[in-house]
């Protein structure tokens, strides 16, 4: 039995906790948030102990049958967590972006390898089926040689607890936050990126709004162009367009989920706008599967899928895109 | 109102003729291109003379021309039309680089002809409604606009370095570029590019994506490489993501189809607004009356403008400012 507490009860907290409801032989114990109700609701239907702040969770009797700890508090604490559950023996995986500096990131991956714990980090497009599917493609060649790539990522300005997405200093912003997501599958399972070129939209625009256009070249001579989002008024979407010389393979987000429930306005509803909730169920959600990875990997004590390092790579590319919109020019990012 | 086509080697050669029979009181009567098969094949599709002499087209009886040669014959034609002061509709791009493009501006000016380059999108109605929806302000101010207008590779000459001046960023750059030069009302500023040679056995580059600025600050990028497949349903795209303070809009100029599935092939059937036709109305329309044409030889140099720079951006690998002459 692995035990866990999970640190940061919000959007992607109670997700990881959901996927941990499915999975045997791997137990909820804690749940910390400063938001004391959220932790609250999540350690009820699980049969855990809420707290309210690391402190109390570190002092509780709970603690030391912890083997791992998710941290899922907003980026600007990563590290911060990180150092406590590292020194305290406890496997982490930590979400995406590891960090928002290179300098946090490796001394978080430092303060893990002294202490001799498994460090994960949780990038989970590589775990999502249609990426996954489309790596298979590619690798076996079914589009040729890849000439170009193009991916969209966005929706609305996702607000958080306390704002801090909105908060460059907290989230990195959206090429930080949000477009790591292609940077890293491209850059980790199709093909190096070698360099790249971004826009942004001016920062006194950036108010509860973000949105960024990065064009790049891959190292086998593939051309890219990444959009990343956070102005639509409603929705959250996803895709991709890859062709190569013998084929192309397109995927968006919008045009496939199976279920489409649409339900009667309510009556207080303004001009009966009624919303449309799509859905795409899988055996296992993708998180499900990439939590599932990471644990596999700590129950048999090897490098975790993806690590501390492959992380910071990816924050790298992603502060390469913030500092070539800064300075608008081309930046490269040959790995070394 | 007598038409004669100068040059017929670009693939809207044919579109244009049979348009053209659908516009009362407009014919083709004269094909001229410096391949006789080609100008007959065309002439063939409107009950034209075909011929490999350009001064037939000059005679007297012909009230303007339609250039649609290969993109390095431009110059050399505009120049004899305005020369023998025809009015010309100029296939786009309209040069394959900004000296010549100024020249014919200047030449046509000069001689007091008019020049108009094609820019068929601008008439399509769903531009139309997308400016309606900018001007009225639905969008707020535009901050970004994320572009495409991939295709399939023409073949034949677009891809030949000295007949076309360059590949897909030749070919399919200017429109949008023009599109959005008319729904702004703003000129571009700056251009950073790459392009590859990815898809094809070709001499030029047959991909690329270009990241623009406008003036007032507008942030671009354009993809016009010839990416699709030949299992494709339809040629290729226009597309933009009109991003605003107050909104965003998608627009796909083409979606306009029915889904056609027969025993063994999948394509797309088109019932949009042939936006050809209503371009080459306005063009006849307005020589008629004595009218400025819609959209200039300038229009056709603003946007070679762009396209020149983003070639300077690939070569240098640095953002490129854009300077108008």
């Amino acid at each position: 039995m692995i035990d866990i507490a999970l640190i940061g009860a919000g959007l992607i907290g109670s997700v990881h906790a959901d996927s941990l409801i499915h999975m045997p032989e791997v137990q909820l114990r804690a749940v910390c948030d400063i938001q004391y109700d959220r932790a609250l609701q999540i350690a009820k239907s699980v049969n855990a102990i809420a707290f309210a702040d690391i402190q109390s969770l570190i002092a509780s009797p709970v603690w030391e049958n912890i083997d791992v700890v998710l941290v899922c508090v907003p980026t600007y604490l990563h590290e911060e967590m990180v150092v406590i559950a590292a020194t305290h023996k406890k496997h982490i995986f930590c979400e995406k972006p590891i960090a928002l500096t290179e300098v946090s990131a490796a001394r978080m991956i430092e303060v893990c390898a002294k202490n001799q714990v498994l460090f994960g980090v949780g990038h989970v497009v590589r775990f999502f089926p249609e990426y996954v599917k489309l790596r298979e493609q590619v690798v076996a060649g079914g589009i040729g040689e890849i000439g170009t790539i193009r991916t969209f990522r966005g929706g609305v300005f996702p607000y958080g607890w306390d704002s801090w997405y909105g908060d460059e200093e907290k989230s990195g912003g959206i090429l930080v936050d949000l477009l790591i997501h292609d940077l890293d599958f491209i850059d980790a399972m199709i093909n190096p990126i070698e360099q790249l070129f971004a826009r942004r939209i001016s920062t006194h625009h950036r108010k509860e709004r973000d949105y960024a256009l990065v064009v790049g070249r891959l190292r086998n001579g593939a051309i890219f162009h990444m959009e990343a989002t956070w102005a639509h008024s409603s929705g959250f979407r996803y895709g991709f367009e890859y062709a190569g010389s013998r084929g192309m393979i397109e995927f968006d987000s919008e045009k496939t989920p199976p279920l489409q429930l649409m339900t009667k306005p309510s009556p207080t509803a303004v001009g009966h706008h009624t919303a449309v909730v799509p859905e795409s169920p899988f055996l296992k959600s993708p998180y499900q599967v990439e939590l599932e990875a990471f644990l596999a990997a700590v129950q048999e004590r090897r490098v975790p899928p993806i690590t501390g390092e492959t992380a910071l790579r990816a924050l790298q590319l992603s502060l390469a895109a913030r500092r070539s919109a800064q300075e608008l020019k081309p930046i490269l990012v040959q790995n070394v | 109102m007598k038409l004669a086509m100068l040059g017929a080697a670009h693939v809207h050669a044919s579109e244009y003729v049979q348009v053209c029979k659908t516009i009362p009181d407009v014919e083709f009567t004269q094909i001229y291109d410096a391949n006789l098969g080609t100008a007959k094949r065309i002439a063939e599709l409107c009950d034209a003379t075909a011929t490999d002499d350009p001064l037939t087209c000059l005679s007297p009886a012909i009230d303007a021309v339609v250039i649609c040669s290969e993109n390095y014959r431009h110059v050399e034609l505009v120049q004899s039309a305005a020369l023998a002061g025809k009015d010309i509709l100029c296939e786009k791009p309209l040069a394959t680089n900004v000296a010549d493009a100024q020249e014919l501006v200047t030449l046509c000016s000069r001689l007091g002809v008019q020049l108009q380059t094609a820019f068929p999108c601008r008439y399509h109605p769903t531009i139309a409604r997308t400016k309606e929806l900018i001007d009225q302000g639905l969008l707020g101010e535009i901050l970004a606009v994320r572009a495409t207008n991939q295709g399939q590779i023409p073949g034949g000459w677009f891809a030949d370095p000295l007949l076309a001046g360059g590949g897909a960023l030749m070919d399919h750059t200017v429109h949008v570029v023009d599109l959005l030069r008319f729904l702004l009302h703003d000129e571009f500023d700056s251009v950073f590019a790459y392009s590859a040679t990815r898809f094809h056995d070709v001499k030029t580059e047959d991909s690329a994506f270009l990241s623009m600025t406008l003036k007032n600050g507008v942030i671009v990028t354009l993809d016009p490489s010839w990416s699709r497949p030949l299992s494709y349903p339809t040629w290729g795209n226009v597309t933009m993501e009109l991003v605003g303070t107050e909104g965003t809009l998608f627009v796909d100029m083409f979606s306009q189809n029915m889904e056609f599935y027969s025993t063994s092939s999948y394509q797309w059937l088109p019932f949009g607004t042939n936006m050809n036709r209503l371009m080459l109305i306005d063009f006849v329309e307005r020589l008629q009356q004595k009218q400025p044409v819609a959209i200039t030889g300038e229009d056709g140099l603003r946007a070679t403008e762009v396209v020149a720079a983003a070639y300077l951006s690939v070569k240098t690998g640095t953002l490129c400012s854009i300077t108008h002459v």
